[in-house]
């Protein structure tokens, strides 16, 4: 398992799919079954068996969507801030958004649905403690999403069967040891 | 505990040996009290499909059973603990749509999420805990990409169709799309899951020994 080259695919998926995740509207995408993270895991994946020499298997597509995942969450947290900074004078800030995924929940009693808009109504700082807290929460489901991504990026790109690939070269193991120097020459005794 | 085979002939050589602490089912080491030192060969085995156990199946499992009782435990709470069962349905907000019409119902109140994802995680589970079988299923690229391929062409059909309004999908069609679904990312989970614990152990194992038998190996 190559792991050295797995960072580069993981990067290239893991910015992609975090930047998407990170755009207000784009960002929608995943809600059908995270479809951002998995395709970010696939991409990697297939990057990174177009460029391995030998056979990818699937426990090394599903580590590089755990890294691609990791990455990914990353990225979205910290495309996050300066996003919601930007958008907070205009009404749509981390706050605001959360209100309305709580005025849109189901099944929750009025109460509690004010009870957690006055909590979000906190201030700034609410706002950052939950930005950073989603990272967590993030940082567990692209990770979990990622590795479905790799296996199924795997499973789907990868085309060559497993001992067909080309020779590794191995250098002899049982070398003879070089034969000893030749005595010096020792001046007769007079 | 029950004592098994310590010398199973169909036991692949990686997981023979397999470290004595990722073992989750059973451990067939030297018996209480005996003078048998511990060594790497005793191998672990499942008492259901007496081959070498691994970790991976157990752990998602339980993660598996985690979600879903977090998915159907959000209406059940809705009545006597309001603000648990409003976390839980945040928690699965930015992964669902969470549409009430298109979840099930329990209680009076909708799952956590809809009809399809509840058919993946559910999938999943299932999926986690068909007992592994050696028909060689996922052994090579073109009968795993035929698996990948047949599990993900009618969800993908189903949303395509309805999407074109050729097709009205119901309840029964996305949770199976999505059971079928689940359950081939389950079988490509824990293969993979399997295959990187198996060669992680290995280094671990060469380590301890190195380690135990003054840089052997």
């Amino acid at each position: 398992m190559n792991q050295e080259g797995m960072f580069k695919p993981a990067l290239i998926g893991g910015v992609l799919l975090g930047m998407l995740s990170a755009i207000p509207v784009i960002s929608l995408f995943n809600c059908v079954c995270c479809a951002w993270v998995i395709g970010g895991g696939m991409l990697a994946a297939h990057l990174y068996v177009r460029g391995a020499a030998t056979v990818v298997t699937l426990g090394s597509g599903i580590l590089l969507g755990l890294l691609t995942g990791a990455i990914g969450a990353v990225v979205d947290t910290l495309f996050t801030i300066p996003i919601h900074l930007a958008l907070r004078p205009f009404g749509m800030g981390f706050a605001e958004q959360m209100r309305q995924a709580i005025d849109q929940l189901p099944n929750v009693p009025p109460e509690t649905r004010d009870a957690l808009r006055s909590f979000f109504a906190g201030g700034r700082g609410i706002g950052f403690l939950f930005i950073i807290l989603t990272g967590f929460f993030k940082l567990v489901v692209y990770g979990v999403m990622g590795m479905i991504g790799g296996a199924i990026g795997v499973a789907l790109f990868e085309k060559r069967k497993p001992g067909t690939e080309p020779p590794v070269y191995q250098p002899p193991m049982n070398i003879p040891p070089p034969p000893p120097p030749p005595p010096p020459d020792i001046p007769a005794q007079p | 505990m029950m004592r098994v085979s310590r010398h199973p002939g169909n036991a692949d050589p990686i997981a023979k040996k397999r470290t004595l602490h990722l073992l989750p089912f059973e451990y067939n080491g030297p018996a209480r009290g005996s003078r048998e030192p511990l060594s790497f060969n005793h191998i672990a085995m499942c008492p259901l499909t007496r081959c070498p156990s691994n970790p991976a199946r157990p752990l998602l499992v339980l993660l598996w059973v985690a979600l879903c009782c977090m998915i159907v435990a959000a209406p059940l709470l809705v009545v006597h603990f309001p603000a648990l069962a409003a976390m839980l349905y945040l928690f699965f907000a930015p992964i669902c749509h969470q549409n009430p019409d298109r979840s099930f119902i329990i209680a009076g109140h909708a799952l956590a999420v809809c009809h399809r994802c509840t058919g993946v995680y559910l999938g999943l589970l299932i999926g986690s805990l068909t007992p592994p079988l050696r028909l060689g299923s996922l052994s090579t690229p073109p009968q795993r990409r035929a698996l990948v391929v047949c599990c993900t062409l009618p969800l993908l059909l189903d949303v395509a169709l309805s999407s074109l309004g050729i097709w009205t999908n119901n309840m029964s069609s996305r949770f199976s799309t999505g059971l079928l679904f689940g359950a081939m990312l389950s079988t490509l989970l824990v293969s993979g899951i399997e295959e990187l614990i198996d060669r992680h152990s290995w280094k671990m194992i060469r380590f301890q020994t190195a380690h135990v038998k003054g840089g052997i190996s």
